[in-house]
């Protein structure tokens, strides 16, 4: 009776253990991959040598894709988790997304933000890379323009006012001279105009200007 | 059915009934060699069944294993150094290459039926001996008017690889082992000898004036004649010769090397690369062309933190003539684990006298290795290496009286990588010899993390530090804390599971200073994952790592300071430094995973400090400092303004503009050298690993040398009219003059 029970019981344990290995093993075999698609598009240009030299980083390199003749990518073997999968080109730039998978399979894609990773803007599945802008790597050197040089602030105080001062009087040298005669005529006119009184002269006038009238009309008195 | 080295015998197994191992030594089959090695070169079961063997270094013998398991020869080629077996047009031939000279190996074709040979005449290939032996060849066969002709592809023990063809040319050469460095060093080229011996006049102790006089006169009258000289060599038209050992036979690339002198800004460097087949080149830096090789097979790298890493060091550098440089390169014998060091003069590539061909195998372990700090009389740094038992040995050994004399000054740390410890040492006299004396130790293991160290930074030695402060928006300094004795070192562990949460990853950073042992500073981020690279520099310290919580990337930045006053304004010493410096931390989210990163080196230090990152895109990004300073403030204000810190934004700007190598993808960086020139302004970058990419770059721009469309003419020109306009407006304006007062 004993012995029945002993065997009986070495035999579920046995039973246990192989089940256990074996779901253990089935779990180990089961670590879930799926694939990664998407479709990279180049817009600026219609020949297609970008296609060969342009590759898909899934978490910088942790997987990675090439892209068949039409543009389309398929990356296998991708265990569930959250990826940025990136499109590598040397010449155009696109934007990165993040790839959720879940543990059944499910796929999301969303735009990548790092300052707030719980914002889900989601974008369509499988992927869709389109370039933004063609890649920029140099700055452009500083040349140097003549507008540079005349439209710079000092030069415009300094050179135009030394410009008009020696053109303007060429031009009115180029009148006739009548109207030489009459600008002349003119100026004289506006620098009597503006004989406002000048404080010096007036004070000389007040202080001492009796005595000039004086000796004038003195002077007047002695030729009569 | 394997090849046992140690009996020189074939041991063959039977897989249907397994017995053991039945040995058939080589003696047994009538070679009549006493090899030292027997090599496994391939099997080959197409119309024959075989395998090839070589024997020694120059015998190949060809061995059937029948199915009693038993081993017959097939065929012994003397002198031949490997061989491969090509099926063509029915028939099987052997093509094997045999050594007919020194550095030559002759082609030859046997058919196999006949046993005859069927190329008529020689064909004899320059074979270089730094290739080491040949690991494997391939060959193609086909017909042409009547003859059969090859081509063949050899893989050499220096993982290059070649193709032979026609007469036994070399068609092109693929040096392979450019892509496994294992060290990387740029030394400075020396100066000419003309210019060496002006430099010699001014340190030169002579006081006497004559002496002097007469040395001045000399060098200049030299000089005058190699002026001469060349001006009559350049009418005639004659280049220089080249100085340059280039490899002997290559028609290729013989071009006109130029000689390897310095140049004016100090450009052109020598790049010393250490490689994992024990290939150690020198390159120049201006084109990429090798200089010189040496083949050591038995330096082995070390295994340090995952990488494969030997020890370069450049104990004498090209400044001090009439010395020779030396470099040196230490690793693991391939046998014995014991320390193996090769020296040699990095600009010739020639061994240093007394040095054997194949490297110096030291009787010892190293524990620790390191360059004294210090230069002997003939400018020397010794290299003081540290065995298991901690006893002390130096390279040159002629050294041990210097580093006697300098002990009291010597200290040096181990690491327990595995167990997070780190044992702090000084050098004493104990009974006649230099051994190490344990002074600390620090632990800094958590054995429910399980910690491991992952890396531990020091600071480049020959690095200039040129402000001793920061200047601060309202006029004072913020003195920087400079710790030459300073070392980084992360740890990174998990934290298991419990209950409420699931298992994460941990990251620890501390600061040790290496003669105390003192922990200035201890930074620990939770949920964060290696790997982690570091830059330690000046007084800050950059490191990245990736947020698994925020699955993000991030960089973070320390900067030590000691505050309003300085302790000690001449020279700094770990007994009296402060002992809680000020560290200043802030972290940024770098968007882009990364290979390596490194800073920027100039001579002086002026130049603003520029952060080198090999992204996994492929690209090289150069980021500048000021973008990773702790001190970026949230809100701006007019004192930070003044001091023109950028305000803090969270995420570091990675643009296009930045790359370095523009359009050249560069993946699998291994890491990024970087070394100062000549001109504060101007750094240069060297990045290894799949692929060598050299270039230059300007932090702030090139400030000290005009750019190169400077347009010289156009202010001349300008210049000059005004000139000649000023003359004629005189001139007119004083003929005018004269004619008003004629009126």
């Amino acid at each position: 009776m004993e012995n029945m029970n002993c065997i009986f019981l070495a035999i579920i344990v046995f039973l246990g253990s192989i089940s256990l290995a074996l779901s253990e093993a089935i779990d180990a075999e089961i670590v879930d991959e799926f694939k990664v698609e998407g479709k990279v598009e180049v817009v600026s240009t219609t020949n297609k040598d970008w296609i060969a030299n342009t590759q898909v980083n899934v978490e910088g390199g942790l997987f990675v894709g090439h892209l068949r003749s039409d543009g389309s990518f398929v990356i296998n073997g991708v265990p569930s988790g959250s990826y940025v999968v990136e499109v590598i080109n040397p010449t155009y730039m696109f934007e990165p997304l993040r790839v959720d998978i879940t543990a059944k399979g499910k796929m999301r894609a969303r735009r990548v933000n790092y300052l707030q990773p719980a914002v889900v803007k989601t974008v369509h599945y499988p992927l869709e890379f389109r370039d933004r802008r063609k890649a920029n790597y140099f700055q452009k050197r500083e040349q140097w323009k003549i507008t540079d040089f005349l439209f710079n602030p000092m030069v415009l105080t300094m050179v135009l006012p030394l410009v008009l001062i020696m053109i303007l009087p060429k031009m009115m040298n180029a009148a006739d001279p009548e109207a030489q005669k009459e600008m002349q005529s003119q100026m004289k006119a506006l620098n009597d105009k503006s004989s406002l009184p000048d404080m010096s002269e007036m004070l000389a006038g007040w202080l001492g200007g009796g005595a000039s009238t004086k000796s004038s009309g003195s002077k007047q008195n002695r030729k009569r | 059915m394997c090849l046992c080295k140690m009996t020189d015998s074939i041991q063959v197994l039977n897989l249907q009934n397994p017995k053991g191992f039945v040995a058939t030594s080589i003696q047994d089959l009538g070679v009549q060699e006493n090899s030292e090695s027997i090599y496994w070169i391939k099997s080959f079961n197409s119309n024959e069944v075989g395998e090839i063997i070589r024997v020694g270094n120059d015998m190949i013998v060809i061995v059937n294993v029948g199915t009693n398991g038993r081993v017959s020869l097939m065929k012994q080629l003397p002198k031949s150094v490997i061989a491969d077996i090509v099926n063509y047009e029915d028939k099987t031939y052997i093509v094997s290459l045999e050594q007919t000279g020194h550095e030559e190996y002759g082609v030859s074709l046997y058919d196999m039926s006949s046993w005859e040979q069927v190329l008529d005449h020689n064909h004899r290939l320059h074979y270089a001996s730094h290739h080491g032996l040949p690991e494997q060849i391939s060959c193609f066969l086909a017909h042409r008017s009547g003859k059969i002709v090859y081509k063949i592809v050899v893989l050499s023990q220096d993982y290059s690889l070649q193709l032979i063809h026609k007469t036994g040319k070399i068609a092109w050469r693929r040096d392979e082992f450019m892509a496994y460095p294992t060290a990387v060093e740029m030394v400075d080229l020396p100066v000419s000898e003309n210019q060496a011996k002006f430099e010699d006049e001014f340190g030169s102790h002579d006081d006497n004036v004559m002496t002097m006089f007469v040395k001045r006169v000399k060098t200049q009258l030299s000089q005058l004649q190699t002026f001469v000289i060349q001006q009559i060599q350049k009418l005639r038209g004659v280049k220089h010769h080249s100085v340059v050992i280039e490899e002997g036979g290559d028609d290729d690339d013989v071009d006109d090397e130029e000689d390897l002198l310095r140049d004016e800004f100090s450009l052109h460097k020598m790049i010393v690369m250490a490689t994992t087949p024990g290939k150690i080149v020198g390159m120049r830096s201006i084109n990429g062309h090798i200089a010189w090789q040496h083949f050591v097979p038995e330096l082995n790298p070390f295994d340090r933190f995952g990488k494969e890493k030997v020890i370069l060091h450049v104990q004498r550098t090209t400044a001090h003539f009439p010395h020779l440089p030396q470099c040196v390169v230490l690793g693991k014998n391939k046998v014995s684990g014991r320390a193996h060091v090769f020296a040699f003069n990095p600009i010739n590539g020639q061994r240093i006298s007394q040095m054997p061909v194949g490297g110096l195998h030291l009787p010892y372990n190293i524990v620790q290795s390191f360059l004294l700090g210090e230069w002997d009389k003939d400018f020397m740094k010794p290299l003081i290496l540290v065995d298991d038992s901690y006893s002390v040995h130096t390279f040159p050994s002629t050294a041990q009286s210097f580093v006697t004399e300098q002990s009291f000054n010597i200290y040096m740390y181990v690491s327990d990588i595995d167990n997070g410890m780190i044992s702090g040492y000084r050098i004493i006299k104990q009974q006649n010899k230099l051994v190490a004396d344990n002074v600390w130790k620090v632990n800094i293991q958590n054995q429910r993390q399980n910690l491991k160290i992952t890396s531990i930074v020091a600071k480049k030695a020959n690095e200039h530090i040129h402000s001793q402060g920061r200047v601060l928006g309202d006029r004072s300094v913020l003195y920087k804390y400079l710790n030459p004795n300073l070392i980084a070192v992360v740890t990174q562990g998990e934290e298991p599971a419990t209950s409420q949460q699931k298992a994460y990853p941990v990251i620890n950073i501390y600061l040790i200073d290496v003669i105390t042992g003192h922990i200035i500073f201890h930074d620990n981020h939770r949920k964060a994952q290696g790997p982690v690279h570091v830059i330690h520099s000046e007084n800050w310290v950059v490191y990245n790592y990736y947020n698994t919580k925020q699955r993000r990337h991030e960089m973070a930045a320390l900067e030590m300071y000691e505050g309003k006053n300085q302790s000690n304004s001449t020279v700094f010493s770990s007994f009296t430094a402060p002992h809680q410096p000020l560290v200043m931390r802030q972290s940024f989210i770098f968007p882009l995973p990364m290979y390596t990163m490194t800073t920027s080196d100039t001579e002086k230090g002026i130049t603003a400090k520029d952060i080198i990152v090999g992204l996994k895109n492929g690209g090289i990004f150069t980021l500048p400092k000021a973008f990773l300073d702790p001190r970026r403030p949230l809100a701006p204000t007019q004192e930070t303004q003044e001091e023109g810190t950028l305000p803090y934004i969270p995420e570091l700007p990675v643009h296009t503009e930045g790359m370095i190598n523009y359009n050249q993808t560069l993946y699998h960086i291994q890491g990024i050298h970087t070394s100062p020139t000549g001109l504060e302004s101007t750094c240069l970058v060297l990045s290894y690993g799949l692929d060598l990419f050299h270039t230059r770059i300007q932090p702030s721009k090139m400030f000290d040398v005009l750019k190169e469309d400077f347009e010289h003419w156009l202010i001349a020109s300008v210049v000059l009219s005004m000139l000649v306009a000023s003359f004629i407006t005189q001139k007119l304006a004083s003929r005018k003059a004269l004619n008003r007062q004629w009126k």
